[in-house]
């Protein structure tokens, strides 16, 4: 590894490899820069290459700057998705319900696995995009058109991310599609065009005949999902309820965006699922299944109130 | 060259005056007269005898359409050739060579004609008159969005808009690459003088010609009032409209149905000397398995608006729970056809977006083998995840996990395939034109959209995006962003093929800013009104989503504003651009060994492969041997060549 000019500075010498074609076409990896730059200093030693050549046989060397870049950051990322207890929730909502909290620890270790391997494949494009633009007319570049093992190993690191993503997906739907033997309430909703209706039924006589539906006419009434002109959806704090959904006509979609929860009401069918609430708050919901022309108008609003509070407007809605 | 130029060409032949027939007769005039014609016969027969008190009933609307397609097809000439066959004249090689477009010259884009080229330039032109339609109306969507309760369009005319948006660009995405570039460049690439089928191949073009008015009248039958998806029982109820969208539907499955046989029979069948299956341009993979997928999921939308048509008309109850059918048929059937739909619109495109990689990357393809493999198991796949369509139905919650796996599981080919458009890329010497600035959009959004779609098949997420806006965004990026944008790389690639003249650069690249950052700017605000849980398909909505909204309606128009501007730069330079030499990119495949316009039997010598077509390396030398190098070998130089090379067995040469 003999130059004709030493170069002065360490700046120096990554530039001169940087423009050697021997570090682009036979594109070495990072770590064998340290090595060349150990080369010009002569302080090079047999054992040192014999150590470098096991690793080339083991990484296939070409592929070193690309493999430096993937592991990092997916190291990173797992420690992240399996160690935070409070992930960013990257615009989803917290979620209202213990179900929806679920779905919402999920969602952020998605997001974070899936940003930083969104991450890594655009900074191979950039780098593709940028460095190998034509800068000589006449250079034909070398013609590979294939490498096993980068093939294998590419179709490998997916197979494993699927199997990573189902394992959570499945532990966490279990958890969001379980049912209690014995519910606190059990509403019946009830879907139609264009409103909604609520009928609370629980066992212990409390809640028979309440009902609360939608009073106005279906017209464009153009306000927001928690105006009174919509029906209420009243929940208790810290407890779990069973909703039993169908519908009347046509589909339409239980959608309660801070529950991270929608579910069709279809005719003919009944959907019957859980929510454990937690604290107070009011919330929007909305049909989120298309069913026509006031399909925009099918606003109601949830209210979880303390049980207390709840017993009271039961008993004030009692017929 | 001299050679060529001196061969006699097919299309100067003169032909007596009665050639062709009743073709001679024929256009797209008589065409729309016809069928406007037997419609009203329709009308008139089922108004008097079927339903003559009611007006309008989905009874006469449905005999209406059917007089309409038919006899529009029968007046531009869709049938001539069986008939005259089935009566025992069958047609003369003069009246094939009129058929082809012999001596009409402009004349032959108005009329059927069995030449591929202007087939493919009929459809390219469709496909613009679609989008722009479909843009249009997004537009006024846009424009009802921009503030929360705008009183620009009524909520019905809102509901009707969307509907046929969506499916309209949802045909228009099917056929954009499948419809231009599978006729006019995939012959040429494999080396054919023509389809397979050529009548047919004109019939694909005017019979999804003839689908496009029913599908426009369905604003004056009352509106498809059931969105894109139609879903039982609210498209039972839905106005008369939805009788003329359901026979749009129908006409526009036999129309891809048939074009998809033609495809695959001309690929297995029509091969150059030498053009094995493994030395095929990625392309033509692409364009077979597309097809392949298309003939296994078109039937089932034939027999879902077959079975509805007839709940509308005859009263059976299919998707009707209350008369002992159940709306989960209806979706089954639906994305059965429908989520092999969304890889019949991708496969192509990126495939042909991977030549454009290619050639300007001056490498062969990376990874051809598993990119082949990678479609085939996208498209085996791809078959197999209808359901998660269906994860907030509640329709049989124990197969959710295995269709969440399926679905997940298509990620990996998807993966490769995108890893090995990189590989293309990867220490290339990237020439960068104009088309290969799409394909970098591509691989943006592609991102984008393939990431947001595997956060979608997992269930509890679905659960929290179903039918918001967050859907909206993700199938945008991937269809509009992912799919289209590689068919204009495409387009920007074959222009000067197909048109003869060189694209405006200047003008497009002012296109392609606007376009990529409009899509950003469109789909992100989408992103973020799905985070803040906006449904889909509402004309109104709450304050809470002004900011998002008013970001996606600017960044919408930008999009369509860049759309214009390409449309402007194309037309422009057909009119006023540089002639384009044969071979503008210097690529290896066959399209561009054929001069330019290309002649009516594309190559006057047979052209003969001798390596695979992604051979830049050996510039000068034959990496992909064709009529042009050199011009005229005899037989006996030619034998040597073959027998080195392939087996010359098997009666597909």
């Amino acid at each position: 590894m003999m130059r004709t000019k030493a170069p002065s500075s360490f700046s120096q010498r990554v530039d001169q490899l940087r423009r050697s074609p021997a570090f682009f076409f036979k594109s070495r990896p990072i770590g064998l820069e340290v090595s060349h730059l150990a080369n010009l200093k002569g302080v090079t030693t047999p054992d040192h290459d014999h150590h470098l050549g096991r690793i080339r046989s083991v990484f296939n060397a070409r592929r070193g700057v690309t493999r430096r870049v993937l592991v990092l950051p997916l190291l990173v990322l797992t420690a992240f998705a399996l160690g935070g207890c409070q992930l960013p929730t990257f615009g989803g909502f917290r979620g209202a319900t213990t179900q929806a909290k679920t779905e919402s620890t999920l969602w952020s270790q998605m997001v974070i696995l899936g940003v930083g391997v969104s991450a890594i494949v655009f900074v191979l494009i950039v780098w593709a995009v940028f460095r190998y633009r034509r800068r000589d007319e006449n250079h034909i570049p070398r013609q590979f058109s294939e490498n096993t093992l980068l093939e294998i190993v590419y179709t490998l690191i997916p197979c494993v991310l699927v199997g990573v993503i189902f394992y959570a997906t499945v532990i966490a739907e279990n958890q969001i599609d379980a049912v209690v033997g014995k519910p606190a309430e059990i509403i019946n909703v009830t879907a139609y065009r264009w409103g909604w209706s609520f009928s609370y039924a629980s066992s212990t006589g409390v809640s028979q005949n309440v009902l609360v539906q939608t009073a106005a006419e279906p017209k464009a009434l153009a306000q927001s999902a928690l105006s009174s002109e919509y029906p209420q959806l009243v929940l208790p704090a810290h407890q779990t309820v069973r909703i039993v959904l169908q519908s009347t006509d046509v589909i339409h979609g239980f959608y309660i965006p801070a529950f991270n929860f929608s579910r069709y009401a279809q005719p003919g069918v009944v959907n019957t699922f859980d929510f454990t609430t937690l604290g107070t708050g009011i919330y929007r919901g909305q049909c989120a299944q298309y069913c026509g022309l006031y399909h925009a108008e099918m606003l109601f609003s949830v209210q979880v109130v303390p049980q207390g509070t709840f017993a009271d407007w039961l008993k004030s809605h009692q017929a | 060259m001299t050679t060529i130029e001196e061969a006699p060409r097919l299309e100067e032949t003169t032909l007596g005056p009665k050639a062709g027939g009743l073709y001679r007769r024929q256009n797209i005039f008589t065409g729309l007269g016809f069928g406007i014609f037997l419609g009203f016969v329709g009308w008139l027969t089922a108004h008097a005898f079927l339903q003559s008190s009611n007006w309008g009933t989905d009874m006469v609307v449905t005999v209406t359409m059917v007089g309409w397609v038919v006899g529009f097809n029968v007046g531009v000439g869709t049938f001539n050739a069986p008939i005259r066959w089935l009566l025992g004249h069958d047609q003369s090689y003069e009246d094939e060579l009129y058929a082809a477009g012999v001596g009409q010259g402009s004349k032959r884009y108005y009329k059927f004609c069995t030449d591929h080229k202007v087939v493919g330039t009929q459809y390219l032109v469709l496909v613009m008159v679609m989008f722009a339609i479909g843009g249009t109306l997004a537009m006024m969507m846009r424009t009802q969005l921009i503030t929360s309760h705008s009183s620009f369009l009524s909520p019905d005319s809102y509901n009707a808009i969307v509907s046929i948006h969506g499916m309209l660009m949802i045909i228009a995405t099917i056929i954009m690459v499948s419809g231009p570039f599978a006729n006019f460049i995939m012959p040429i690439m494999v080396g054919a003088k023509d389809m397979a089928f050529p009548r047919l191949n004109a019939m694909s073009f005017w019979v999804i010609a003839s689908a496009l008015p029913p599908m426009l009248a369905t604003f004056v039958l009352g509106g498809v009032d059931a969105g894109w998806t139609t879903y039982a029982p609210l498209s039972i109820q839905a106005p008369a409209a939805m009788d003329a969208f359901s026979m749009t539907m129908i006409t526009f499955v036999v129309s891809v149905t048939v074009s998809g046989v033609n495809t695959i029979v001309t690929v297995l069948t029509m091969r150059a000397k030498g053009m094995t299956l493994g030395r095929l341009p990625i392309f033509v993979w692409g364009s077979v398995v597309g097809s392949a997928l298309s003939i296994y999921a078109m039937p089932a939308l034939l027999l879902g608006f077959t079975s509805m048509v007839s709940d509308r008309v005859t009263g059976t109850s299919f998707f009707v729970a209350a008369g002992g059918g159940t709306g989960w048929l209806w979706e089954n059937i639906f994305w059965i056809f429908g989520h092999p739909e969304v890889y019949i619109i991708l496969i192509p495109p990126v495939a042909a977006m991977m030549e454009v990689a290619s050639t300007f990357a001056r490498k062969p393809l990376f990874g051809y083998k598993i990119t082949i493999a990678g479609f085939v198991a996208v498209g085996m796949l791809s078959i197999m995840v209808w359901a998660h369509h269906m994860f907030t139905t509640g329709w049989a919650p124990d197969l959710a996990g295995p269709f969440m796996l399926t679905t997940e599981l298509i990620s990996i080919p998807t993966g490769i395939i995108f890893l090995c458009l990189i590989g293309t890329l990867w220490k290339g010497r990237i020439w960068t034109r104009l088309p290969m600035y799409f394909v970098y959009l591509f691989l943006w959004n592609f991102i984008i959209g393939g990431v947001t779609g595997i956060y979608l098949s997992d269930v509890p997420a679905d659960q929290y995006f179903h039918g918001d806006m967050f859907v909206t965004a993700h199938f945008h990026y991937t269809l509009l962003g992912g799919a289209m944008i590689a068919a204009t790389a495409a387009l920007c690639y074959w222009f000067p093929k197909v048109t003869g003249k060189m694209l405006n650069e200047r003008v497009g690249k002012v296109s392609f800013w606007m376009i990529a950052i409009g899509i950003q700017a469109t789909y992100f605000g989408q992103f973020w009104e799905g985070f803040q849980g906006m449904p889909r398909r509402v004309a109104y909505y709450d304050p809470i989503f002004l900011h998002a909204n008013q970001l996606t309606s600017v960044g919408a128009y930008l999009l369509m504003a860049g759309w214009l501007v390409l449309l402007y730069a194309m037309i422009h330079s057909v009119r006023n651009g540089s002639i384009a030499p044969a071979n503008p990119w210097h690529s290896k495949t066959l399209e561009w060994m054929v001069p330019t316009p290309v002649p009516l039997v594309n190559f006057l010598v047979d052209p003969v492969v001798t390596s695979d077509p992604y051979g830049y390396g050996e510039e000068g030398s034959e990496g992909y041997v064709s009529s042009h190098s050199p011009p005229a070998r005899s037989e006996d130089e030619l034998v040597p060549l073959l027998s080195s090379d392939y087996p010359i067995s098997g009666g597909d040469r």
